[in-house]
């Protein structure tokens, strides 16, 4: 993709104009979706999805956000944002090109709509035009400023006013014309007004969203293995891991706070709860039993999540949106998903070690002993697994019999962690046979590790989908797809009579 | 003896590992083809075609065996097995339960609308009912719970059930007609909408109709010898027709004076078969006789142009087209697969057939399912082709069909099997909260009233996650539905499950036992691997 560069004019016009978009708007509390949530997020989200390479020097998104609402009470005719048009049919069907932005699109609207109505068969090109059009219309709502709720006290009742209104009114005329010193003092007020009423989460959400922990994590993450392949010193990646469990706790208690729910509701929460999950497990583990491996293997899969949360936020979405009423049950949604996704966390780390042993069996040497040993230790994780994952599917049950009087109903999902189950217990039950000697074994782990990925993303990625659509997330059927192609070349290319065993 | 050597044969074998991974490996492909048969086609197919069908039940049957056996294998007792027994009896357990909760469990739903009560629960089974005229009774059939079009050949009462088709839609088929009306088949359309339809005249193509409303077009269908009329340029803008010679006039060809009310409406008289015909033409198609009654038998009917010239009215003859521009009154021909421009928002018409000596029915067709964000949006039609008296009838599970005798009727329809439970519920009160600012639900909540009869009625608050118990029942709340004067309906799902207890006993046991056999049982782990140099 092309990097898009920021359409921009005449940014001091904008500094020097009376101006209430202050440093501090991103506090400001707005409704949106069913949340109240704080205004950098709002922001983040929106620039996220219209035009992430998008900013103004010295102002936050925010504060970008907030002159895009105002631009016509403001008179900034010249804030323009460029559209992300990526599909070149589509660029031909618009006669687009790199300068193209959001403004000229909008009265193009209908030609779009008329050509998704003429598509009849799914294909890149109709996706690619109702992801415009979902673009233009969240441009639309964000430049009419319908998009952007502000509260308004009343009886010590909060109401929602989208901006475009409350600028009409004599409070918002006078916003329109405050300093950015006066309107820093506005937003403090209104945020303190509404704190009182609402509670505080939105204040500790706009804090959250600024700290950026997901990052701080992978810094930490990358530095511990930079340290181990340098140094190979133990005790500072330990400390190292300890920091980042830190960070992620904190991370996991903020995002908590904010939703009020488990931090297991969504793809992007499952990934994060599972790798961390894993290190502190895995560092526990590692403490008793005196292996380093683990904390090794421990923090390598929580650098993959964190990977993924960092990298993948086309398929993984961090939005806190509120919950559809069947899961609103803290108790059930606990204790079920936790379970699966511990069990996961605990077949991911099988299925690392699993990929370590062939890797370094083919291209290194490694002994007999020194295979026993990590195959034992593949045989703990993957026993933690198959009981946290039984455990977790009868839950799921119990909580199905519980909320809507079936135990089992061979929905997908649940379908599937009943695959990877089975999977799991064939390979037990075979390693007791002559089927499956020590060699195979890590090979048949690490090939088994493609269920568990398969009930985790394909689920929701391929099989929710269906026949005829090409599903809510493309990225994450391409991500699965890879992620399946790496694992089987991994497997051709250490496909060689074993160096140990025989 | 032989016996005993034949079951000690069934435990080596059926009660091994290998087994165990063989049968594990069969059971996981069969749930894998599921998922995908789910993802395509829907849940209920995928249950006709996999989950419910005795293939996997002879798996699960085969797999309850292995397990079975191989419990019996490790007899008598021993203490290093104890994880081991547990496990497996918990396995067992659950799979027995499950079984009871299939065969004697209950599972259906029960649709709530605001004010009427209600004591029946929908089950999935499927079931041709018939009605006759001259008794009381009724006749069921239950219909297999198949996934693909069953060949029935039950016959009864002289109606012989040929096919059942459990997933179709329907498709237009044109049937050869000893009438002589016209039926056509036309699609309308611009850059921004196509619509196909099928009109028609006749009266045996009681699928179809002869007037058509899309938005605000009205669309009329007339008999083709019609449209010279509506050719004719005439100052009263009337045509007269006669059903019987089936042909057309208007006033001025006749010379037929129009005349005019004090109040002026206007009225004519015809001359017709030796009396007077009297017309309100700007009220009414049919005559009236002297005491203003509309005389719908009389073969003569009126017809007045300037009713249809102040809002879009397309009429249609088949291979003509008639509408009204610009003060004028168009009247053009079109062919078999041809188009013609139409003044309103670029629409244009293409005639796709147009026939005299045939005329169209719907017939359901089988296909396969097509889901689309968990809801069936093709096929999502039952239908039973059957035949009486040398005729075919569909009968789905939205139409019934009435079959004609000598002197009664009989009414076949296809419906949901239902369960007439011994109390009732009526719904008072539906409450539905929203996450502020939108129209998503937050949740939804059933207020109902209970009447048993000993027990007389109770006030009952279901919600999800708190169920109703009564009576060995337990009643969800599932979903809800907009009623036509706009309130609420719920759906309740009603569930009795006998296998319960031991389902529940079994996976606790199955935990345990996990935990047990894996994480005690330390000696095994020593064994698990070949030991290093």
């Amino acid at each position: 993709m092309k990097i898009l560069v920021l359409i921009f004019c005449l940014f001091s016009s904008v500094s020097a104009y009376a101006n209430p978009c202050a440093p501090n708007i991103g506090k400001l509390p707005v409704l949106e979706k069913g949340r109240i949530k704080p205004l950098n997020v709002l922001s983040e989200e929106t620039f996220q999805f219209l035009n992430r390479k998008f900013s103004i020097k010295d102002k936050t998104l925010s504060q970008t956000y907030c002159l895009f609402a105002l631009k016509n009470t403001l008179g900034e005719t010249n804030l323009k944002l460029r559209a992300v048009i990526e599909n070149q049919k589509v660029r031909a069907f618009l006669n687009a090109n790199e300068d193209t932005h959001y403004e000229e699109l909008g009265p193009r609207l209908k030609d779009i709509n008329r050509e998704i109505m003429l598509q009849k068969d799914e294909s890149a090109y109709k996706r690619s035009l109702e992801e415009l059009r979902k673009k233009i219309t969240v441009y639309t709502k964000m430049v009419t400023g319908a998009a952007w709720t502000i509260a308004r006290v009343k009886d010590q009742k909060v109401s929602w006013v989208p901006i475009a209104d409350f600028v009409l009114s004599p409070d918002g005329r006078s916003f329109i014309e405050m300093s950015n010193k006066e309107a820093i003092n506005f937003i403090n007020t209104n945020v303190k007004m509404i704190q009182e009423i609402e509670g505080n989460q939105f204040r500790v959400e706009h804090i959250f969203r600024n700290l950026r922990l997901h990052k701080w994590s992978l810094y930490i993450n990358l530095l511990a293995f930079a340290i181990l392949f340098v140094t190979k010193r133990f005790p500072i990646v330990l400390g190292l891991s300890f920091l980042s469990v830190l960070a992620q706790t904190l991370l996991i208690i903020l995002r908590v706070y904010v939703s009020g729910r488990a931090p297991i509701t969504n793809m992007y929460e499952t990934v994060m709860f599972s790798g961390y999950g894993a290190l502190v497990i895995s560092l526990i583990v590692g403490h008793f039993t005196k292996e380093k491996l683990y904390v090794y293997v421990g923090l390598f899969y929580n650098l993959l999540t964190l990977m993924m949360m960092n990298f993948a936020t086309g398929m993984l979405s961090d939005t806190i949106s509120p919950l559809v009423p069947v899961l609103r049950d803290n108790f059930w949604l606990s204790t079920h998903v936790t379970t699966i996704i511990m069990s996961y966390g605990a077949l991911a780390l099988s299925w690392i070690l699993a990929n370590y042993l062939i890797i370094k069996t083919r291209f290194s040497t490694v002994d007999k002993a020194k295979a026993k040993y990590v195959n034992t230790l593949i045989y703990n994780c993957l026993k933690f697994g198959v009981i946290l994952l039984a455990a977790g599917i009868i839950l799921g049950g119990v909580w199905a019999d519980y909320s809507w009087g079936r135990f089992w109903g061979w929905d997908p999902k649940e379908t599937w962690s009943l695959i990877v189950l089975c999977i799991y217990m064939a390979i037990l039950h075979g390693k007791g046979t002559s089927w499956i000697t020590d060699n195979i074994f890590s090979h048949l782990v690490s090939l088994a590790f493609l269920s568990v990925m398969m009930a985790w993303f394909g689920v929701n990625y391929i099989l929710a989908s269906g026949l005829h659509s090409y599903g809510f997330s493309q990225g994450g059927a391409v991500f699965l797809g890879s992620f399946f192609a790496i694992q089987i070349l991994i497997l051709v290319l250490t496909y060689k009579k074993d160096a140990y065993i025989r | 003896m032989e016996f005993a050597r034949l079951y000690h044969k069934a435990e080596n074998s059926l009660g091994s590992l290998k087994f165990a991974v063989i049968i594990i490996m069969v059971f996981t492909i069969f749930m894998i083809a599921g998922t995908f048969a789910e993802s395509y086609y829907g849940t209920e197919f995928a249950n006709r075609l996999i989950y419910k069908k005795w293939p996997f039940m002879v798996i699960q049957l085969v797999m309850f065996i292995s397990i079975l056996m191989a419990t019996f294998k490790r007899f008598p007792l021993r203490k290093p097995f104890y994880g081991f027994y547990s496990l497996h009896l918990g396995l067992l357990l659950t799979f027995s339960g499950s079984f009871i909760t299939y065969y004697s469990g209950i599972d259906g739903n029960v649709t709530l609308l605001p004010g009427i009560p209600s004591r029946s629960i929908e089950l999935p089974k499927d079931q041709i009912k018939l009605n006759f005229s001259s008794e009381q009774k009724s006749f069921v059939m239950d219909l297999p719970d198949v996934a693909t079009t069953k060949k029935l050949n039950i016959e009864y009462k002289g109606i012989k059930f040929r096919n059942f088709l459990p997933y179709s839609e329907n498709v237009t088929a044109w049937i050869p007609s000893k009438q002589n009306f016209l039926s056509a088949n036309y699609t309308l359309s611009n850059a921004m909408v196509a619509q196909n339809f099928t009109l028609t005249n006749s009266p045996e193509a009681k699928d179809f109709q002869s007037t058509l409303s899309l938005g605000p077009l009205s669309i009329h269908f007339l008999p083709d010898v019609l449209q010279p009329c509506f050719a004719k340029e005439t100052k009263s803008k009337l045509i007269i027709w006669n059903a019987n010679t089936q042909n057309c006039f208007t006033p001025e060809d006749y010379k037929i004076e129009i005349k005019e009310t004090s109040k002026g409406n206007r009225f004519l008289v015809i001359p017709h078969n030796g009396a007077l015909v009297s017309f309100f033409p700007d009220f009414s198609p049919w005559p009236v006789n002297e005491n203003f009654e509309i005389q719908r038998e009389n073969p003569l009917k009126i017809f007045s142009k300037k009713i249809f010239e102040s809002s879009p009215h397309l009429f249609l003859f088949g291979h003509g087209v008639s509408y009204f521009e610009d003060d004028n009154w168009v009247s053009e021909k079109i062919k078999v697969d041809e188009s013609l421009s139409l003044p309103w928002m670029g629409f244009e018409i293409t005639l796709h057939r147009a026939e005299k000596t045939f005329y169209p029915i719907l017939r359901p067709n089988p296909i396969l399912p097509i889901q689309k964000n968990s809801e069936i949006i093709k096929g999502n039609q039952r239908a039973v082709e059957l035949e009486y008296k040398g005729d075919t009838y569909y009968v789905t599970d939205s139409k019934p069909v009435i079959l004609g005798t000598d002197n009664d009727w009989i009414k076949v329809s296809l419906q949901k099997q239902k369960l007439e439970l011994p109390f009732e519920f009526l719904l008072t009160n539906f409450k539905m909260d929203t996450d502020p600012g939108t129209n998503n639900p937050a949740s939804y909540e059933s207020f109902v009233q209970l009447f048993s009869g000993n027990e007389g009625s109770k006030n009952h608050h279901i919600f999800m996650n708190n169920p109703l118990k009564h009576a060995g029942f337990t009643f969800y709340q599932a979903s809800y539905f907009k009623t036509e004067n706009s309130g609420y309906g719920s759906v309740l799902s009603a569930n009795y499950d006998p296998g319960r207890p031991i389902k529940y006993l079994g996976s606790l046991i199955l935990i345990l036992g996990t935990m047990w056999h894996y994480l005690i049982r330390r000696k095994k782990k020593a064994a698990f691997f070949s030991k290093g140099s």
